[in-house]
């Protein structure tokens, strides 16, 4: 049980990290980020199954690929309306909204609503194995090191000169336009990079989840979630809140029934956010007048 | 649109069922009533507040099971049922937007999409009350004694409900409440400023247009005698959406282009049933890229290019202008106040006193703290140590809110104006806490209500032409010249009355004949009675307004005096003169 909710908060947490990595120089979401995860997952299974490439091959076309479908995401959706007088509002709300819709719609429609399985990286499987009181797989120690690998990795980039760069226009947009950083070109880096780590999730989390495309939403909501519990801007609550999320989740199941999980930790969330609304690890944000 | 406009097209509507053919006809017709019922209140949310709803088709099947499962399972009658599910909606909305009260607009998107899936999981999950898949069967007609509203007489009952939320819709959002959603959509400090609750007036918002989209749940139920949840799928929250943004988002009409542009294409779309979604997102895309405003707002723009050329010129202004109220000036004192930014210090042990009704300025160089102290005063930053006193009341920990609320009101160092409000409009937002009409009464357009509308646009007048822009009154705030959108934001702040009046950098930007105006009108304000502080650069126009003036330098005080004795202080003009770099201490970096 305890395994079950480490596989599944690592992918939340992933998700929660990526919807992260954008709002940090942006102050955006990817409303299609739940979609990119299941298309990671789908596509990363298609090309295994179909082209019969290695496995690892086949993870970093569906990187590239995942990311390239961020970076437009950004072009078409979000930059035209940030570059709008005074912001544009909301409009990237429903407009990458839209993203995600299309998506959602054109993969089902090419893939079908079938679940796919994606098979574990060699040398690693899904075979459980007893260790002690808890019966584990090779892979599912692999996610969580992972997961914990990515984040590591992700702080290590925020502490470079470009990682610093953007941590800087999350601060203030307007300084560092007169420190000549540019925020469009970082925020498309940003989007680019939480494609990475979208198409990261997805891959991880194809050997445990059965990859739908109609997973996307839960996927994106169980991402906000983790993120907004967490803490907007600080990966490592994100990572504490994916696991709790998927904790409960399993306890909601046992407890009640598997229907209520989404309702369960839902309202925990909120009750979470009426408490503390910068979440268990996020600073509260200055209001700049 | 005009009077005469609206009872043509309620004309048109009435006598509709007598022109259609067949029972699809009248079916589509009614459905694109209950539709326009909930599109109506999704438009006060999100277009007018900028509060997206992802969720608004989970509503619609709270009220449509309510009104369903209280009709079929407990023998309601419609007459009941209907409030039922407005009340119901309403509480579920009021629920669900508790927790978005202090948190950012993009919260409430993902917050009603999260709402939404658990609603469609809890209609299949919850079988004991709301019988899973099967759903609700046999929801009956309304019925009075043995009359059955079928057919055209349901038609009609749904356009009554429809034209009733058009009408009581309208009336928010002309009034005080359509103004504040308004202001927080475009610009919340603005907002703030004015001392409205923002998350109050969130809450409201939502819990409206929740009972909107339970009514036309309760209609919806009604109309198609069986639900299920397969009804109220997530495509049917992204569709209400859409019908918002394809009419034309923060429009009064746009529900009805929105809900006529997409009725009117029927064929098209059972012809592509299968395409549905693929034309729902690209649709969406398209329109919030390239046409955020939607059908209406490109009407708009064609009319306005033809409106231009024959423009009446400006109204002149009321010549009988009643004196303004004196204001009672309240006295301020600071004390030992102290603020850091993470690790920077902006302010520090600062202390201060102004008598009521005196005029003072606080100057200092780039950097010094005066707009972060400003800040302090009203409440925009919460204190780190010490004590503010405004008339003798220590404000330290009450919000921006509370603080403009009672009294303190201020303007910003950029002007902060609602584009899409016009000139007096903006005003008027400024004495949104002076109203006493409740909700209720606004929506009812009851007299009190209609008499102080006409009361608020008259006293805003006064202060428009108090700062001498009178004529400009019903011009968009979005048209007006930088200098003047100053003028507009301290006549929003005096019409708020009050006690203290915080002005920052009034004089930024101005030409040399604005800031003689400018320098009348400052005089102007402190005759009044109002005691007034003013943040500034400009040396000369602080000489010849203020009877005292604290000088601040890297959020420490300086100097302390009446302006000959402290500009004559060899520490400010060493501070003014760039003294301090030539020592080799170079300047100051803290935050402004």
């Amino acid at each position: 049980m305890l395994v079950q909710a480490l596989t599944a908060g690592s992918i939340y947490a992933l998700v929660g990290i990526s919807v992260n990595v954008i709002y940090r120089p942006t102050n955006t979401f990817n409303l299609a980020q739940g979609n990119l995860v299941m298309l990671g997952a789908i596509l990363c299974a298609t090309i295994l199954g179909q082209l019969k490439l290695p496995w690892y091959a086949a993870a970093g076309i569906t990187i590239v690929v995942i990311s390239a479908i961020a970076w437009v995401t950004h072009l078409v959706a979000v930059a035209p309306i940030l570059s709008r007088p005074g912001g544009g509002g909301h409009g990237w709300l429903v407009s990458t909204l839209a993203i995600g819709i299309l998506i959602e719609d054109v993969v089902g429609k090419i893939v079908g609503p079938d679940p796919q399985r994606l098979p574990p990286p060699p040398p690693l499987s899904t075979e459980l194995i007893a260790l002690g009181p808890v019966s584990v797989s090779s892979y599912q120690i692999a996610l969580i090191v992972g997961v914990i690998a990515i984040v590591a990795g992700l702080e290590a980039f925020y502490r470079s000169r470009t990682g610093r760069a953007i941590l800087a226009i999350a601060e203030d947009r307007d300084a560092s336009l007169l420190w000549g950083i540019d925020p469009t070109r970082l925020a498309r880096m940003s989007f680019i990079l939480s494609g990475v780590v979208a198409a990261m999730a997805g891959i991880l989390a194809g050997p445990v989840f059965y990859a739908s495309v109609g997973l996307g939403g839960s996927l994106l909501i169980k991402g906000f979630e983790a993120a907004a519990a967490g803490g907007i801007g600080s990966n490592r609550g994100v990572v504490l809140a994916g696991f709790f999320i998927a904790l409960l989740e399993v306890m909601a199941a046992h407890a009640l029934a598997p229907g209520y999980q989404d309702a369960v930790t839902f309202v925990a969330v909120l009750l979470l956010l009426l408490v503390r609304p910068q979440g268990l690890m996020g600073r509260t944000g200055l209001r700049t007048v | 649109m005009g009077r005469l406009a609206t009872l043509v097209v309620l004309g048109i509507a009435v006598l509709l069922p007598f022109a259609l053919r067949g029972e699809y006809a009248l079916l589509v017709a009614t459905q694109l009533l209950v539709f326009y019922l909930v599109v109506l209140g999704l438009n006060l949310l999100t277009g007018y507040g900028g509060q997206t709803s992802i969720g608004h088709g989970a509503l619609v099947a709270v009220g449509a099971y309510v009104a369903a499962l209280g009709m079929v399972d407990h023998g309601l009658s419609f007459w009941v049922a209907l409030p039922l599910a407005m009340v119901g909606t309403g509480l579920a909305g009021a629920l669900m937007a508790l927790p978005t009260f202090r948190l950012s607009t993009w919260y409430f998107a993902l917050i009603t999409l999260g709402f939404a899936r658990v609603i469609s999981g809890l209609l299949v999950e919850l079988e004991p009350i709301t019988h899973g898949f099967s759903g609700v069967i046999g929801v009956p007609m309304p019925r009075v004694g043995a009359y059955e509203f079928s057919g055209r007489a349901f038609y009609w009952l749904v356009l009554a409900l429809a034209f009733a939320a058009y009408l009581v819709t309208g009336n928010l959002i002309a009034s005080r409440y359509g103004r504040a959603l308004m202001a927080l959509r475009d610009n919340p400090l603005a907002g703030i400023g004015a001392g409205i609750s923002l998350g109050r007036l969130k809450i409201m918002a939502f819990v409206y247009s929740a009972m909107l989209a339970g009514a036309g749940g309760a209609m919806f139920a009604v109309q198609k005698t069986v639900i299920t949840p397969e009804d109220f799928t997530t495509d049917l929250s992204i569709f209400f959406l859409l019908v918002v943004v394809l009419g034309g988002l923060g429009r009064k009409h746009g529900p009805l282009i929105g809900a006529l542009a997409f009725f009117l294409l029927p064929e098209l779309l059972t012809d592509l049933q299968k395409w549905r979604m693929l034309i729902y997102g690209a649709g969406l895309l398209l329109l919030t890229v390239y046409a955020p405003d939607g059908i209406a707002g490109a009407l708009e723009a064609v009319r306005d290019r033809f409106a231009r050329k024959r423009r009446p010129a400006p109204v002149p202004a009321m010549t009988t202008a009643a004196p303004l109220p004196r204001l009672a000036g309240a006295d301020l004192v600071v004390e030992g106040v102290s603020k850091s930014f993470g690790g920077v210090t902006a302010v520090a042990d600062l202390s201060l006193a102004v008598p009521a009704g005196s005029v003072h300025a606080v100057v200092g160089p780039n950097g010094s703290g005066k707009t972060t102290l400003l800040n302090l005063i009203t409440g925009f930053y919460p204190v780190d140590q010490g004590r503010i006193l405004v008339a003798g009341d220590n404000v330290v920990g009450r919000g921006a809110t509370a603080i403009a609320r009672n009294g303190v009101r201020r303007t910003f160092q950029t002007p902060k104006l609602i584009a899409g409000l016009s000139v007096i409009e903006n005003v008027m937002l400024g004495a949104y806490t002076a109203e006493a009409a409740t909700m209720a009464e606004i929506a009812l357009a009851l007299p009190r209500a209609r008499r102080e509308a006409i009361e608020r646009r008259a006293e805003a007048m006064s202060y428009l032409r108090f700062v001498g822009l009178d004529v400009r009154a019903d011009d968009p705030a979005g048209e007006i010249p930088h200098g003047q959108q100053r003028l507009i934001e301290i006549a929003r702040a005096l019409v708020g009355r009050p006690s203290l009046l915080l002005l920052d950098e009034p004089a930024a930007g101005l030409s040399l004949a604005e800031l003689d105006g400018l320098c009348d009108l400052i005089k102007a304000i402190a005759g009044l009675g109002t005691t007034v502080v003013i943040v500034e650069h400009h040396l000369d126009l602080v000489a010849n307004l203020a009877q005292s003036v604290t000088v601040l330098d890297r959020g420490r005080l300086l100097a302390a005096g009446t302006p000959d004795t402290v500009f004559n202080h060899p520490d400010v003009v060493a501070a003014y003169m760039g003294g301090r770099a030539l020592n080799g201490q170079g300047a100051s970096h803290a935050a402004a």
